[in-house]
């Protein structure tokens, strides 16, 4: 599907379950900030995170990280707090296909970047880097990072999936807003790319299958109501339990067979986990 | 050893259906899969017993040629199913016949008890209103072009819709011998069960075998979506080294179980009555699983004896 280039900045608001709100603003390429209204300079003001996109396809990467350069300058000035990510976008080309390539570029870029943030003033400045491309898992996933470093109190959401995997001795557990299969909070344990995939990749099960045979009657729309829940369990040995916590919001567990002996108690401590999730949210009902 | 083979000409599109159906590629994958050049033979066992040798010859004119006519015992012998496909937008028509009868006239001469199904393929590529009329033409020449045999069933089909799963699996329901035993035995446990639907996948295809509904008047393509979804899972189990063992969704509406049945088999059995419990299912299809293979000769792994 192509889409045509962005003229002027666009904004599309972006809802994760009932409680959260994230607005995300689309500027064209090479907008220069001099040319910036005084709307356009409020919401960069007020903007939580800066995700920098460069094309890893189209070389030579100097114009890209030179324009970076100039937008982090700009931006940290009127906004000091301002979280900055890049995407090193469309690693899908045939020519980034071993993993030593991608590294490879990876080191280039962030080498280059660094050696012009010190002339820059920007010596001490944060920067992320994800490897992306719309072909896998990887673009969703780097975006749910983004999405975690902004979102208030994720830590708190944090502690409570902490707490929960260790009670019901899960090997992971992730909380997904269904419609985009961007993760909001997993515990703290590493994630590992495949457990992420794998999860989100049962969304579109869980969804498929209840559009099938989950509406009572055509007219109805797809809903997924607190009823709703799944349990998929993988010949190693694994299992996958899928719960339904709001209206787009589930939480995924990773759990082994030997610990899946007492579902009833998993689901106590679930509902337990929905309890303080509807705690945090209400304390920080705004929208960033 | 039973041989199914797979002919066509070059571009008709045999390639990129088998590896859709068999090979486990999803439809966009297939997109740069480019000509087969020389034979392609996959071997792969298929409902247990049957070993199904998937013949994928080039279409390419000259090469076919020379292929067919100096290997044409080796290729034709012991053969049980000739799926035949044709690209429904070809301009060679007179091309397309005279490979065709071919063909037919080498099974004729070596494997004259073989079925032979006929598929007019990439039908996508036609405007709905014109979809039955051109289908009917194009099956009637391909029927009065078959001398010596008769063509078992002719279907439409396309890689970006339901109808090339719904095509596969028909062709493996017409070759399972015992078909109304495993369809009452489904009733049966259906009864026993108080479910709506009960299905018997091909374990690495998801194609259908046979399924029982209760409940009257739900639309048989979502079987076909089914076996996409599924299958769509199973490729991502593939790439962490796993597969599926069991699935279990459920709203407040239905409740849907896919279990692993037989060495090739999966069951899907759909209840829309909260009452009963994953375990009465469990157990009834625990039950089911015994119950043929007690019934040796009727047990979908020991289809098609050779």
């Amino acid at each position: 599907m192509m889409l045509d280039p962005t003229l002027k900045v666009e904004t599309i608001t972006k809802s994760f379950g009932s409680y959260v709100q994230i607005n995300i603003h689309d500027f064209p390429g090479g907008f220069d900030f001099k040319d910036a209204n005084p709307p356009e300079i409020t919401i960069l003001e007020n903007c939580g995170a800066m995700i920098y996109i460069i094309d890893v396809q189209a070389e030579p990467y100097s114009d890209a990280i030179s324009y970076l350069i100039s937008c982090m300058k700009f931006l940290l000035k009127i906004n000091p707090k301002i979280i900055c990510k890049v995407f090193l976008h469309k690693t899908d080309a045939e020519a980034f296909i071993g993993e030593d390539r991608k590294t490879d570029t990876l080191k280039q870029i962030k080498d280059s970047i660094q050696s012009e943030l010190e002339p820059a003033g920007l010596k001490n400045v944060q920067l992320d880097y994800h490897l992306t491309t719309v072909y896998d898992h990887t673009l969703i996933e780097s975006f749910s990072k983004v999405v975690q470093k902004i979102i208030p109190n994720v830590s708190y959401i944090v502690g409570l999936l902490d707490s929960l995997i260790t009670n019901c001795k899960m090997e992971k557990a992730f909380l997904f807003e269904m419609i985009s299969k961007t993760y909001l909070a997993s515990d703290s344990t590493p994630v590992e790319a495949q457990n992420y995939a794998i999860c989100s990749d049962m969304i579109d099960v869980v969804i498929d299958v209840t559009y099938l045979y989950g509406l009572k009657n055509s007219k109805e729309s797809l809903n997924f109501d607190e009823k709703t829940e799944s349990v998929i369990k993988l010949a190693n040995s694994t299992i996958l339990y899928y719960k339904q916590i709001e209206k787009y919001l589930a939480l995924i567990c990773i759990i082994k067979d030997s610990n899946f002996d007492r579902p009833f108690l998993i689901d106590y401590n679930i509902d337990i986990f929905k309890q303080g999730l509807n705690e945090v949210f209400k304390v920080s009902k705004k929208k960033v | 050893m039973k041989k199914l083979l797979l002919m066509g000409r070059s571009g008709a599109g045999k390639t990129s259906m088998h590896s859709i159906i068999f090979a486990n590629y999803a439809a966009k994958e297939t997109m740069n899969i480019g000509f087969t050049v020389g034979v392609s033979e996959s071997k792969f066992r298929f409902m247990g017993s049957l070993t199904l040798n998937l013949w994928d010859c080039p279409g390419q004119d000259r090469l076919m040629k020379h292929f067919m006519s100096s290997q044409k015992d080796t290729i034709f012998k012991n053969v049980e199913v000739l799926i035949y496909v044709f690209d429904v937008e070809s301009e060679q028509l007179e091309d397309d016949m005279a490979d065709y009868k071919t063909c037919v006239q080498n099974l004729v001469n070596y494997s004259k008890n073989a079925n032979i199904f006929v598929l007019i393929h990439k039908m996508d590529k036609i405007a709905d209103t014109e979809k039955a009329k051109v289908f009917e033409k194009k099956k009637k020449e391909i029927a009065e072009n078959t001398i010596g045999m008769t063509i078992k069933e002719c279907f439409g089909t396309s890689i970006w819709d339901d109808t090339l799963y719904k095509a596969w699996s028909q062709i493996v329901q017409l070759m399972i011998p015992n078909m109304s035993f495993i369809k009452d035995t489904l009733k049966q446990f259906s009864t026993v069960s108080d479910c709506d639907e009960v299905v018997l996948f091909e374990k690495s295809t998801f194609l259908i075998i046979a399924y029982h509904e209760n409940l009257v008047n739900k639309d048989i393509v979502k079987y076909e979506r089914l076996s996409t979804i599924v299958k769509q899972f199973k490729l991502s189990c593939n790439k962490i080294g796993t597969s599926i063992q069991s699935m279990l969704i459920k709203n407040s509406n239905f409740m849907g179980f896919i279990e692993e049945f037989t060495n090739n088999t999966y069951i899907m059995v759909v209840v829309s009555d909260p009452k009963i419990q994953t375990a009465a299912i469990e157990l009834n299809i625990d039950y089911a699983r015994r119950y043929f293979q007690k019934n040796d000769q009727y047990d979908p792994d020991n289809i098609i004896k050779t």
